[in-house]
C-alpha cells in the first residue's frame, strides 16, 4: 500500500476521504472499511468488463464513489475527535503519575524530606549542612545519606537516608534499622532510648528511629536531637545484629 | 429511474435500518442489496451510506464487527441493536404516515 512511490488513483481517494478524521485509529479503521469497499466495487467491475485491470478497475470504483472531499468532510463530522483525544489524554496522564510515582520514591528526582520539612516550618534556619562519606554496605543493602541539616536553635540534626538493594522490593527496615546511636567531636554519647530524651528541661542527645519509605530505591528520615550548634561531626553507630557500621557525617564549610 | 437525491437522503436511515432487519452486512453488500431489491431504482451512494452507518453506530443503533466474507475477504459487518430496532418501527410508522398523506393528496379528485 505504502510502499508505492507514487499514490494510485484509489489511494489517493481513500486519502482525501479520511483526511479529515484527525483521530488516527479511528482515521485507519475507516480507511480500511472504504478500501474494502472499493475492493469489492472494482472486482465488481472486472467482472463486468474483463479486460480492466486491476489498478484501472479500482481507479474506475474510486471515481464511481463519488466526491472523497465530500465525503470526508460527513465523515469527520461524526468522527470527532474528542473522544478519541480524551482517550489519549487519560493515558498521559496516567503516563505522568507512574512517572512521579517513579521519580517520587525513585532516584529521578531528590527525595522532598529536609526540603519538604523546612517548606512546612518555614522559620527553620539551617545552622549548617552535614554530609556522609561514601555509601556504606549493610547485609544486602547500600546505604547511603542524601542530605543532613543542622537546624538552628534546636539542636535537631535532619537526616535522609537512602538504601537500595538487588532485592529492591523488600523494606530496609527491620534489616538493620534497629536501634542506632551516635557520638559526636566532643564525645557526647547519643542514645536510643526514648525514656532519656528529657531531663525536665531539655532534650538529652537522642537519636530517632529511622524509618524507610518508598520503593526501588528506599529514603529514610531520622532526627538526632541535642546536638549543639558548633558540632563539626558526628558519628552514626547503625546496629545491624551482626556488628556495628559507623557513619561519618561531617559538617560542610559555610559560605 | 433513478430519484433525486434528496428524497434519498430523507429516507436513507429507513432504508439501511430496514436492510438489516434480518440479516448483518457490510457496506458493500448494502447498497448492492438495496440496489437489487428496488429493481436499481434506489443506488446509494458511498456517501450517504457511510456517514449514516457510522452516525447510527456511534449512537448504537447499530453495532459492528469484522468477519471474513463469503468472498474469503474481511469485512467490518453492521447489526442492528434492540435500539436500532425500536428507531426503525419509529421510522416505519413516519413513513407509513407520510406515504399515506402523500396518496392522498395525489388521489384527490
Amino acid at each position: 500500500m505504502g510502499e508505492k512511490q507514487e499514490r494510485t488513483p484509489a489511494e489517493g481517494w481513500l486519502d482525501k476521504a479520511t483526511a479529515g478524521i484527525r483521530f488516527g485509529p479511528d482515521r485507519r479503521e475507516v480507511r480500511r472499511e472504504l478500501e474494502e469497499h472499493l475492493e469489492d466495487k472494482a472486482l465488481d467491475f472486472q467482472r463486468i468488463f474483463p479486460g480492466l485491470t486491476e489498478d484501472e478497475a479500482k481507479e474506475r470504483a474510486a471515481a464511481e464513489m463519488g466526491d472523497p472531499v465530500e465525503i470526508g468532510k460527513e465523515l469527520a463530522k461524526i468522527h470527532r475527535p474528542w473522544l478519541g483525544y480524551l482517550w489519549r489524554a487519560s493515558q498521559v496522564l496516567l503516563g505522568l503519575v507512574l512517572l512521579s510515582f517513579l521519580a517520587e520514591v525513585g532516584t529521578l528526582a531528590p527525595h522532598a524530606g529536609i526540603r519538604s520539612d523546612r517548606e512546612a516550618e518555614p522559620g527553620w534556619v539551617v545552622e549548617a549542612a552535614f554530609a556522609g562519606q561514601e555509601p556504606v554496605r549493610i547485609n544486602n543493602y547500600t546505604l547511603w545519606v542524601e542530605e543532613a541539616a543542622l537546624i538552628q536553635g534546636m539542636g535537631e540534626l535532619h537526616i535522609t537516608w537512602r538504601a537500595a538493594s538487588p532485592r529492591f522490593w523488600e523494606m530496609p527496615d527491620g534489616e538493620f534499622s534497629q536501634a542506632w546511636t551516635a557520638v559526636d567531636d566532643r564525645g557526647t554519647v547519643y542514645t536510643s532510648i526514648w525514656d532519656q530524651t528529657w531531663d525536665g528541661e531539655r532534650m538529652l542527645p537522642y537519636v530517632g528511629s529511622v524509618q524507610f519509605t518508598g520503593a526501588l530505591v528506599w529514603s529514610g528520615e531520622q532526627t538526632v536531637y541535642g546536638v549543639p550548634q558548633e558540632a563539626q561531626w558526628i558519628q552514626i553507630n547503625i546496629e545491624t545484629g551482626e556488628g556495628t557500621i559507623p557513619v561519618v557525617l561531617e559538617r560542610e564549610e559555610t559560605q | 429511474m433513478k430519484l433525486d437525491k434528496g428524497l434519498i437522503a430523507g429516507s436513507s436511515t429507513l432504508l439501511v435500518l430496514s436492510l438489516l432487519e434480518k440479516e448483518d452486512m457490510y457496506g458493500y453488500q448494502m447498497i448492492t442489496e438495496l440496489s437489487r431489491r428496488s429493481n436499481d431504482t434506489f443506488q446509494m451512494k458511498e456517501g450517504t451510506l457511510y456517514p449514516i452507518l457510522h452516525a447510527l453506530e456511534k449512537a448504537k443503533y447499530l453495532s459492528a464487527y469484522q468477519q471474513e466474507a463469503p468472498t474469503g475477504r474481511v469485512r467490518k459487518y453492521y447489526a442492528i441493536t434492540p435500539r436500532g430496532r425500536e428507531l426503525l418501527s419509529e421510522k416505519k410508522a413516519e413513513w407509513a404516515q407520510f406515504s399515506h398523506g402523500v396518496d392522498q393528496v395525489l388521489s384527490f379528485t
